[in-house]
């Protein structure tokens, strides 16, 4: 054994013993900690048992409102979810969302946005507590803000955004809003939208159990929205084609040429959203096509041949033999773009249908191609027809023989039964009158006919009603009480009776036609 | 059909009062109905509303909702909307969620009276 083997063997004792020392030192202290907890206690009075049963009657109470709140928030998940499930309306939702958020947490103010998936905006849908109209905050989907919640499932205070980068630059908006939490209304990966709730009543903190509750009422409100979306998505298509159904019909019973273009530029412009454009006929004579007419574009102007068509310029509907849309999204002039709809009857080219803009909101993709291939299948026959019987100027069925017809079968009728009748032509103007609002009049008026009531005869701007074993009187007094319920119209009518004012059909219609009737309002 | 029904009448002796009186459950389907009728009331400017529910078996979340979400608009306009008559069930969902403090209570419609007199 050497010195140095020596030096560390007492080195190795020394270390040992000083660990030795530590422990004790430590156990020393845990003593007189554990002594003067002793002696603490010992210094309060002892607990009786009544105070423990009081303890144990309060931990009670507590756990009882804590298992009843949890069955109210159960119940109302369940309501919720229920309610959710039965309804397609997402505006009615979003109500019911907020009203029940605001109802369970005392929250006095609720706001939600809801993705616009065509906008690929959030948009405002519905609020509550809030006064000021906030229709004018959006926020794109794009938005850091936005980016930053579609990746949070759970609720988040205002502040953790403020914190954030790019919550400087919301601050403003979210203050509008009266904004405290942030709840996603997200499932998956669908972020469907946000509901932004205020403060609680007392300036309350969120409880964990409430940002809990909030988390799953988000999850059902995504679910609910992507449910009314299929639906509304489906509603829709299945107006427009009634939409269309309905024109169509008002289109092919036309034969002039003036009304069936205006019923086609109204059926494209309030019915399917084009809000620019022209409807170009092909001229077999000069076999050309020329603009037949526009909406909202003044140049080149009605009645002007093209030679837009010719090869190499734009998309080239003369090349386009299948006709289907043609469609460029490079900007012409001013955003518009060039969606051309051939119109063919048969093999035979009628013109084109040119839009060079949508409204806001239309996206033009497969769906708007395939019923804007609808509206031109619907609309190129009956120009052929009415572009065949102007030239070849054909005898067409006066109008007038119908309305002989029923006038004639109500005179026999009347002479049988030995009662009257009162014959009304009604003509009616309104400076923006379109197919929807006549058709709407129309429904008006026959709401305050009788089952017996005829209406034998309707135009785009007059309709004729006979009133069978009815008096004068008793019809100008229902057209006068119905007038003045219509609003930005303006309406006129003759009547007529028969036998008192002619006991002839054709005297009948001088009366009512050329304005010999008792009255005109 | 919703299962309440909702009526108003004229609180007395207090113009700018009104008394509604809802009959039934006040739940997510229900609870629009009561709101047209406060709208309604805040329309004609009538911000002491006194809401009589002796006939209310149960107020939902959407329900209370519908309370809260009007009383900064009522108490901006020196208004107030309180709860009258409510029954066992509903008082103690009431005070469990702590609406009491947020939402004041009577016990009467006479109490409720006085009190909007008072304010």
């Amino acid at each position: 054994m050497n010195i140095n083997d020596i030096l560390s063997g007492l080195n190795a004792e020394l270390k040992k013993e000083s660990l030795e020392k530590d422990q004790i030192v430590s156990k020393v202290n845990t003593l007189v900690k554990t002594y003067n907890e002793v002696i603490e206690k010992l210094k309060k009075p002892a607990k009786t048992g009544s105070d423990n049963i009081d303890d144990l009657k309060q931990e009670v109470k507590q756990s009882e409102k804590k298992y009843k709140k949890k069955v109210i928030d159960l119940n109302t998940i369940f309501e919720i979810a229920k309610e959710l499930s039965s309804s397609l309306h997402i505006d009615d939702l979003m109500k019911t969302i907020i009203l029940t958020s605001m109802g369970h947490m005392l929250v006095e103010t609720g706001v939600v946005f809801v993705l616009d998936e065509k906008l690929n905006k959030y948009i405002f849908r519905h609020a509550k507590g809030i006064k000021e109209d906030l229709h004018d905050i959006e926020f794109k989907a794009e938005d850091e803000l936005m980016k930053f919640l579609s990746n949070r499932s759970k609720p988040l205070p205002l502040q953790e955004i403020l914190s954030e980068s790019f919550g400087s630059s919301h601050k403003g908006q979210l203050a509008r809003i009266n904004c405290e939490l942030l709840v996603p209304i997200r499932i998956k990966n669908k972020f469907n939208g946000i509901l932004f709730l205020g403060a609680k009543a007392g300036n309350v903190p969120y409880s964990e159990s409430n940002l809990e509750f909030l988390t799953t009422l988000g999850n059902f409100a995504s679910i609910a929205i992507e449910n009314a979306r299929l639906y509304e998505d489906i509603d829709k298509k299945v107006k427009d084609l009634s939409t269309l159904y309905d024109i169509s019909k008002e289109i092919n019973k036309s034969v002039e040429m003036d009304i069936a273009v205006n019923l086609m530029i109204e059926t494209i412009t309030t019915g399917f959203g084009a809000s620019k454009g022209s409807i170009i006929l092909f001229d077999e004579l000069k076999d050309h096509y020329r603009i037949e007419k526009n909406f909202n574009i003044t140049e080149p102007e009605a009645g002007k041949y093209l030679d837009l068509m010719k090869e190499g310029k734009l998309n080239n509907p003369l090349n386009n033999p299948e006709g289907d849309v043609l469609y460029s999204d490079s900007i012409l002039t001013n955003g518009d773009i060039y969606f051309s709809v051939p119109l063919i009857a048969g093999n035979k080219k009628v013109g084109l249908l040119n839009i060079y803009r949508f409204a806001e909101g239309i996206t033009v993709d497969e769906d708007i191609k395939k019923i804007f291939s609808i509206i031109a299948s619907q609309m190129a026959p009956p120009i052929v027809l009415t572009q065949y019987l102007s030239k070849r100027n054909i005898y067409r069925e006066n109008p007038f023989d119908y309305i002989y017809n029923i006038l004639n079968n109500i005179i026999e009728k009347s002479k049988e039964t030995g009662t009257g009748f009162v014959v009304s032509k009604i003509k009616f103007h309104a400076p923006d009158m379109t197919f929807i609002k006549m058709k709407e009049l129309i429904n008006k008026i026959k709401g305050i006919l009788q089952e017996s009531d005829i209406l034998i005869h309707s135009n785009f701007d007059e309709l004729m009603i006979v009133f069978p074993a009815s008096l004068k009187d008793e019809v100008t007094g229902i057209l006068d009480n119905f007038i003045p319920s219509l609003t930005n119209i303006k309406i006129g009518y003759m009547v007529g009776s028969y036998p008192e004012d002619g006991d002839s059909i054709e005297a009948l219609l001088n009366k009512v036609y050329i304005g010999a009737g008792e009255s005109s309002k | 059909m919703p299962d309440l029904k909702v009526e108003s009448l004229p609180m007395t002796d207090v113009p700018d009062g009104i008394i509604i009186q809802p009959q039934g459950f006040i739940d997510t389907t229900t609870a629009p109905e009561i709101e047209k009728f406060i709208e309604s009331a805040l329309s004609q400017k009538k911000y002491k509303i006194a809401v009589d529910l002796k006939d209310v078996d149960f107020i939902s979340s959407a329900g209370w909702g519908v309370f809260v979400s009007e009383i900064r608009d009522i108490r901006e306009n020196n208004g107030d909307l309180t709860l009258v008559n409510m029954v066992p069930d509903v008082y103690d969902v009431y005070e469990l969620m702590e609406f009491s403090s947020i939402l004041k209570s009577f016990d009467s419609i006479e109490d409720a009276i006085n009190y909007y007199k008072a304010i």
